[in-house]
């Protein structure tokens, strides 16, 4: 299992480009990984579940996602500046934080994870 | 050869021994889903996995599993991106595909992804839906006409009703923590409703049949954080056809509602069979006549299902390889209550499942011994054995008193009066790490049980001169009295070291109601007092009334080292588990130990090779 989450947080870096736009609040997805070839990448409350689950999102954190399929660009927008800066946060260290829970849970360290405010 | 103790044995190594030959390519695959047409037009979710080799035209034999459990994930953001299956379902598929094999996993009937609704596991037409799936594997391009199956739990079970077709496509089964009797090894252990168990595992079924994976997020959390649901099969021209299975399964029936009022092996289930018909020892016939070869694995701590590879070795007359260790459900940890600290299992997944390929090789080339080995674990002593007789050579067993002073004794009672009053302990209980709990994939830890046997009436021997091995089922002889009409007497053997730590080693118990020991032929060979569990057989409880009790443990094989003592301690209930019997009242239990009414322990060891 080691083995498969060093791949995956490389793969993850290396294909989930992330770019911000400070000046208009937005954080950009780009979901260039080739393998993936669905016609939908993403509904937008998909990509809020993972926020929550992977980033500690508030689930009451208003944020507009839209997702544009034929681009596989996935926006962001905040409200204001504080919650830009808060997701701005969020998204930085997105993909270590995910391979970091995974790796924590596989080995019986449930602290982080019983943090998530989630339920299906 | 009839038994061997080496230090060098191990399962593992021996059955894998050589290294397999991989194929090209081997991490480069095929994965596709689509929908297989029962005979009575139910379309069954399928997966394929193969191996891609460019183009060329390969058939290769395939490994097939069917499973209640989701046969695949939609995986969550952000992995559904980069991956197409967990990566559990990845290391699996990719030995299989690498070692050549196509692999092919189903959602049976009413679960998944799958069409259909079911009102029991194991109902005949998800028997018979095996039956087909084989015979459509063998029509396929890809596959060169031979099948082998596998899996834990559920999937070890579909595994097993495989062999009861005589299909010549299945090889071989590798049958891994799987029920043999449904009614002692699930529903109702010593006649006692498996409550606990039996509630979860249907409330989980029944989440997961309406595609809610809200289940593994306290069971299997890895599992919660990488998928949120099960993986459809995609159609351009159906977009709701998940959504169409999955309003089928609002008509399953799940065991909890069928069975919790379950009390005798034969009561009726609402299709009019029994459940002993959703056993697979009520198909040994079939089993048998199908001569595929079977390797069964298991652990000496999860559930019943040690006792299972026993007596699937004693039974069957398939070719078979037996292995019992010392791990949890599944053998995703370690469960040896002698080492409480370890966090690694051993074996490795990467080295079962070489084991699994390596038997699977050798019965598709026909290599296959056709002899029976058993090869168990001894906890304490740290040491893999392996016997073709079962019990091993040397068992013999050995007789322990309940003697006063909560003493543990070997020698008869020699009073005429002599017993011991126990107060029914409602709130005495195994936790919520025990053997049961560990088929909902709970880790089995019982702990250091000097508080817990505060609860409980116990008898404890002197400590011991010499290492004794226990190896088989004890048997636990009381004579007691209750003052009411119904109840359980549960027995718990621990060793004990010399700082007083108390070590579980195995338990059983049973119903007073089920106390007969038939005259009918047993249903299957058992090493322990036949107890049919039927109507018919079932014996009054009159209150203060004098009655003999005889029931096995579930074996197995430990050393109690020199100088530890060995305790057998009683109880009236696990709360935590178990129904309570009666349903109230506290009830007094009086356990006689007197020459007329002994009580007493047989304790199953193996004779030192140099004594008499």
């Amino acid at each position: 299992m080691e083995a498969i989450f060093s791949i995956l947080r490389a793969k993850l870096k290396e294909n989930i480009q992330i770019e911000f736009d400070d000046r208009n609040n937005t954080v950009y997805l780009w979901v260039k990984s080739k393998q993936f070839t669905d016609a939908i990448i993403a509904t937008p409350n998909e990509v809020k579940v993972m926020l929550i689950i992977f980033g500690g999102l508030n689930e009451n954190t208003s944020l507009t996602i839209e997702v544009n399929n034929s681009s596989k660009i996935i926006k962001l927008i905040s409200d204001n500046k504080d919650e830009y800066t808060f997701l701005k946060g969020i998204m930085e260290n997105l993909w270590d934080q995910t391979i970091d829970l995974l790796e924590q849970v596989d080995v019986g360290n449930f602290s982080e994870f019983l943090k998530i405010k989630f339920e299906d | 050869m009839d038994e061997k103790l080496d230090d060098r044995i191990n399962p593992f190594m021996e059955i894998a021994k050589e290294p397999i030959k991989r194929i090209k390519n081997s991490y480069e695959r095929i994965i596709y889903d689509e929908y297989v047409t029962m005979r009575d037009g139910v379309k069954l979710a399928v997966t394929v996995s193969l191996p891609n080799l460019d183009g060329k035209n390969n058939k290769f034999p395939t490994f097939l599993s069917q499973t209640r459990y989701w046969r695949a994930m939609k995986l969550r953001l952000p992995f559904r991106w980069l991956i197409d299956e967990l990566p559990l379902a990845t290391v699996v598929n990719v030995m299989f595909n690498s070692h050549g094999y196509a692999t092919v996993s189903v959602d049976v009937r009413g679960t998944g992804a799958s069409f259909g609704s079911r009102n029991f596991p194991f109902t005949k037409e998800e028997v018979q839906d095996g039956n087909e799936l084989l015979n459509w594997i063998t029509a396929q391009p890809w596959s060169n006409g031979m099948v082998t199956s596998s899996g834990g739990s559920y999937l070890g079970t579909a595994a097993e009703y495989l062999a009861t077709h005589n299909n010549p496509s299945l090889k071989a089964i590798v049958l891994g923590h799987c029920s043999w009797d449904a009614f002692l090894d699930g529903a109702a252990p010593g006649g006692c409703y498996n409550h606990t168990f039996m509630q979860m595992w249907s409330l989980s079924g029944k989440l997961q049949d309406q595609n809610n994976p809200k289940m593994f997020k306290q069971n299997l959390p890895m599992f919660w954080l990488m998928s949120e649901g099960v993986k459809p099969v995609y159609s351009e021209l159906n977009p709701n056809l998940l959504q169409e299975a999955i309003d089928q399964h609002a008509n399953n029936q799940y065991v909890y509602e069928l069975t919790r009022d379950l009390n005798f092996r034969d009561d009726e289930l609402p299709d009019g069979n029994h459940v002993d018909y959703i056993s697979t020892f009520y198909h040994k016939k079939e089993i048998e006549s199908s001569k595929v070869p079977i390797l069964s694995w298991a652990s000496w701590l999860d559930s019943g299902y040690g006792d299972v590879v026993i007596y699937r070795f004693l039974n069957l007359n398939n070719p078979q390889i037996g292995i019992i260790g010392d791990w949890n459900h599944g053998a995703t940890l370690p469960s040896n209550q002698f080492f409480p600290e370890r966090k690694v299992v051993n074996p490795t997944l990467d080295r079962l499942l070489k084991t699994w390929i390596h038997f699977f090789e050798s019965c598709i080339n026909n290599n296959q011994s056709h002899e029976k080995l058993l090869y168990y674990y001894t906890m304490g002593e740290e040491k893999w054995k392996k016997t073709d007789i079962w019990p091993p050579l040397r068992h013999e067993y050995s007789r322990w008193y309940f003697s006063s002073k909560n003493a543990l004794i070997n020698t008869p009672p020699k009073e005429d009066v002599g017993s011991d009053q126990y107060k029914v302990d409602f709130f005495a209980s195994t936790g919520r790490n025990n053997r049961w709990w560990a088929l909902l994939g709970y880790q089995v830890l019982y702990g250091n049980r000097a508080e817990r046997d505060s609860k409980l009436l116990t008898y404890t021997s002197m400590p011991f001169k010499t290492d004794i091995e226990i190896t088989g089922n004890p048997i636990i002889s009381v004579n007691l009295s209750t003052t009411h009409q119904d109840g359980v007497i549960y027995g718990y053997l621990e060793d004990i070291n010399q700082e007083g730590v108390v070590t579980y080693i195995t338990d059983g118990h049973i119903r007073f109601i089920h106390r007969k020991i038939s005259d009918e032929p047993s249903l299957y060979k058992a090493l322990i007092p036949y107890h049919s569990y039927k109507k018919n057989d079932a014996l009054e409880v009159i209150p203060n009334e004098i009655m003999e009790i005889k029931f096995g443990l579930h074996t197995t094989s430990a050393v109690i080292k020199k100088g530890h003592r060995m305790r057998i301690a009683l109880a009236g209930h696990d709360r935590e588990t178990f129904k309570k019997y009666p349903s109230s009242g506290k009830p007094i239990l009086s356990i006689y130990r007197n020459n007329a009414n002994p009580s007493y322990i047989d304790i199953p060891i193996i004779a030192k090779k140099d004594s008499n």
